[in-house]
């Protein structure tokens, strides 16, 4: 129960207008510095950053 | 003019190569987690990202070829798919203005009526957050897109 009750809290979170641009200009500053150093989009992708799939 | 040849590497993954040997990658990111608020439409939420994978921008000389194969891939990707996409300048190095002025020039080039761009900013901290919507005009979830988006940018704290 107590898992569950974190989960639907967790989920319920909510973000101020300026935390979601910041929250998606962070990830593509992190992506950019990944693949800076060489690193591609599929290492990413393989630890669990959620890019799009079908 | 034609665009550059688009390899889809993966589902929403596109790269291609332009005349000075730079390869760009252009891809889409889910982001329903952020926008808990809208429940109906949170899946359909994505964020664009241009990227260079090999080669120097900064060497780059100017070529329209880059911004009508980046205008393409989005178009068909919004013509394909009810999604809407988010695109957010890069503040870090304080050019977020010059990249505006470019991603503006490459939709107006290639405005073909179909795709909606909403811009909006917000100031964070020290810099400005230039971020636009970009929808098809037939999206059926249109007007409630659009709307989040204005609410996002009215919601900033910072601004």
């Amino acid at each position: 129960m107590a898992t569950i009750e974190k989960a639907t809290k967790k989920k319920a979170k909510k973000y101020t207008g300026s935390q979601i641009l910041q929250k998606m200009l962070a990830d593509r500053k992190m992506i950019k510095e990944h693949l800076a150093k060489g690193g591609t989009l599929e290492q990413l992708k393989e630890k669990g950053f959620p890019f799009a799939t079908l | 003019m034609q665009p550059y040849k688009i390899i889809k590497r993966q589902a929403f993954y596109y790269s291609f190569t332009s005349k000075a040997g730079t390869t760009y990658l252009c891809y889409f990111i889910p982001y329903s987690y952020l926008f808990t608020d809208y429940p109906l439409i949170a899946p359909f939420i994505y964020a664009f990202n241009l990227d260079i994978e090999k080669g120097k921008s900064k060497e780059q000389p100017l070529d329209e070829k880059i911004g009508i194969t980046v205008s393409k891939i989005i178009s068909e990707y919004l013509i394909k798919n009810e999604n809407a996409v988010i695109y957010i300048c890069d503040s870090s190095d304080y050019k977020e203005h010059i990249r505006k002025r470019k991603f503006d020039t490459w939709f107006k080039k290639s405005d073909n009526g179909l795709i909606i761009k909403i811009d909006r900013k917000i100031a964070v901290a020290e810099s400005v957050l230039y971020n636009s919507l970009l929808i098809h005009k037939d999206n059926p979830f249109k007007n409630s897109f659009i709307k989040a988006f204005i609410e996002l940018n009215e919601k900033s704290e910072d601004k």
